[in-house]
């Protein structure tokens, strides 16, 4: 028994690879159904009396785009909780003074705990683009390959930057729910705001997070590249300053 | 047939994880919600509802005590791997000499928290073998000082000097309620350096050989202290800092652990904080006595209560009780007499007086002695003398 095998077993007897599966795959099976058939949906609940709606054709791109705009708010979501959860490490104490007296160093404590969350995340995302991609192949034919390859490992790296994002949050913060609710307002509130800054607009991590589903109608250009780099090395800070900060923790 | 595949993978994601949220629900018990009102939740928002069970709702289900027939293993801590260079382990009283260094010294070491209360200058000094007592009211610093040890916590200023590695062991240990009992000793078996303790001797001398593959989730408080042992045991630490570790058990496993803990001590160096005197004074070689952060006493155990005897004795009487108290109350090296059920408790002004005095009045008022007895100091009596005379 190791640290890395405790984390495997924390996702898989926890349930939460469930958890963090099922809201990809969900996504990935059923947004490109809802695309398919949204003008029969919203024609069905609207009724024909007063209210026609007229829908434009669904293509391939549309369903893609509408997997990708999800996951990153309930996909986001969910992973930001099940991170949480296993970041927190000083939320219970009789438990962290065990492991902190125990580990050789803290960072040998916390560095499994971040690897396998974020191969995890990363995982579920692909699932989902997988899902998303099949469906979406069934019922409108088959997405543009090479920009719904791209989107999948963008939104597999956005889903390790909140991982990332959660692990700074919970190296900071002792309760879990306070870590929980501070990466949540980082990635749903100060990421979008990044965008409303002039000179980072198109660069910084909400161009990143918009980058999926705007690649499915755009090519790919220089802002991207940046977007991109910026982020990893966003998220590379966030490690680091969690690292750090873990070696200043007591108890 | 494209309608089937379509559909297929959806329904068959919604249906199996709706009904794996459905046997968790059925097999564990529920938290935060009852389980009714989980089933509902589970049913009614798909998948969110199963997600959020699953995240916060599902709990592990409890495990049994051990059984009454299987006490914590109270012979010597010996080693489960061949260790040649090991000495044979002492079944004598604790014998360290004073060229042993201590396991652990610190100097000056203070910790002051906001309002005031914390560790003022404590010079601590464990030996290198043997078990450490440390006693004190509630407050008195021992909890913050045994976190200044394990490193859970900087000290505002002083030094803490360790020849060997620390391991604390706190009052109420918790656990990965999803590891089993055996899976939680080997993990902190492996953390730290070869330990002569494997994981199944440590969870028999805890009494805990029966649960080795139950969960930890449903434990109760007394079988995870018994956790928190094993844990410690297998840890391979030569320095166990152990926080009231028997607050939580039964008369019977309190003297089960108690009388490993007065094991251990034979090959390390134990720090045993603890409110229950009487069990320091049956394990402790050493106690500390902490009051408002600041260490007052440090020294053997027998030392610090023959400091505090006092020249008292009592005397059971067959008779003549009365005559002889009237008769002592005079005399200017008796103390005080005291009036009991059986006879006399008398105080004197000192040893030689008691000794050699006494007898004689005994004999000469004609009372019928039955026995004679000096009246021992306990640790209690004696810790309660040196709070009251601080006071």
């Amino acid at each position: 028994m190791n640290l890395w095998r405790v984390e495997r077993l924390r996702l898989f007897r926890t349930g939460r690879w469930i958890a963090l599966a099922s809201v990809f795959l969900l996504l990935g099976f059923a947004e490109p159904l809802v695309t398919r058939y949204i003008g029969q949906l919203l024609g069905g609940a609207t009724g024909s009396t007063y209210i026609h709606v007229t829908v434009t054709e669904p293509h391939a791109a549309d369903a893609m785009a509408a997997y990708f705009g999800n996951i990153t708010t309930l996909g986001t979501l969910v992973t930001v909780v099940v991170a949480g959860l296993a970041f927190s490490v000083r939320s219970n104490p009789p438990l962290a003074a065990l492991y902190l007296t125990h580990v050789p160093s803290r960072i040998a404590l916390l560095v499994p705990r971040l690897a396998t969350m974020a191969v995890a995340a990363t995982v579920a995302a692909a699932l989902g683009g997988v899902a998303a991609a099949y469906e979406t192949t069934l019922l409108l034919g088959a997405p543009a390959a090479g920009v719904t390859a791209t989107g999948v490992l963008i939104s597999c790296l956005g889903a390790v930057f909140a991982v990332t994002i959660t692990f700074l949050a919970s190296a900071f913060l002792r309760g879990q729910v306070a870590a929980i609710a501070v990466a949540l307002g980082a990635m749903f509130v100060a990421v979008p705001s990044s965008s409303l800054i002039p000179g980072i607009r198109h660069i910084g991590p909400a161009a990143f997070t918009a980058l999926p589903t705007a690649l499915q109608t755009g090519a790919w250009n220089s802002n991207d590249t940046w977007a991109t780099t910026l982020t990893t090395l966003l998220a590379a800070a966030c490690v680091a300053g969690g690292l750090w900060r873990s070696t200043r923790w007591q108890l | 047939m494209r309608s089937i595949a379509v559909w297929l993978p959806v329904a068959a994601v919604l249906l199996a994880f709706v009904a794996f949220c459905g046997v968790e629900l059925i097999r564990r018990p529920a938290k935060v919600l009852p389980k009714a009102a989980w089933a509902l939740i589970i049913l009614a928002q798909v998948p969110l509802g199963g997600i959020c069970y699953l995240v916060f709702g599902r709990g592990e289900p409890p495990a049994s005590e051990p059984p009454a027939s299987e006490p914590p293993a109270s012979e010597p801590p010996r080693s489960d791997t061949p260790a040649p260079d090991r000495p044979p382990v002492a079944h004598e009283p604790l014998a360290v000499t004073a060229a042993d260094p201590p396991a652990v010294r610190t100097r000056a070491l203070t910790k002051v928290f906001p309002a005031g209360v914390g560790l003022h200058a404590v010079d601590l000094s464990v030996p290198a073998r043997g078990v450490y007592g440390l006693v004190g009211p509630n407050g008195a610093g021992k909890t913050t000082l045994l976190s200044l040890l394990a490193g859970l916590r900087r000290p505002d200023s002083g030094e803490i000097a360790a020849a060997s590695r620390m391991m604390l062991c706190p009052d109420t240990p918790a656990f990965e309620p999803w590891l089993t009992a055996a899976e939680t000793v080997e993990l902190f078996h492996g953390l730290g350096p070869e330990a002569p303790i494997g994981t199944d001797r440590a969870l028999r001398l805890a009494g805990l050989a029966g649960t080795r593959d139950r969960r930890v989730g449903g434990f109760s408080r007394g079988m995870a202290q018994r956790l928190g042992l094993a844990v410690v045991l297998a840890s391979g630490a030569d320095v166990l800092l152990l926080d009231e570790p028997t607050s939580a058990l039964d008369p019977q496993g309190r003297s089960d652990i108690l009388d490993l803990i007065k094991t251990l001590g034979r090959d390390h160096a134990v720090v045993f904080s603890s409110h229950i005197l009487a069990d320091v004074q049956r394990v402790a070689d050493t106690v500390g006595v902490l009051r408002e952060g600041r260490l007052i006493y440090q020294g053997p155990v027998e030392e610090l209560l023959d400091r505090h005897t006092r020249p008292s004795w009592r005397l059971h009487l067959r008779s003549g009780a009365g005559p002889l108290a009237d008769r002592l109350g005079h005399l200017g090296w008796v103390a005080s007499v005291e009036r009991q059920e059986q006879g006399l408790r008398v105080d004197t002004t000192s040893l030689h007086a008691g000794e050699t005095l006494l007898p004689a009045e005994i004999t000469a008022s004609g009372a019928e002695l039955i026995a004679f007895n000096p009246v021992g100091a306990d640790l209690e009596s004696v810790f309660l003398d040196m709070q009251e005379a601080k006071a």
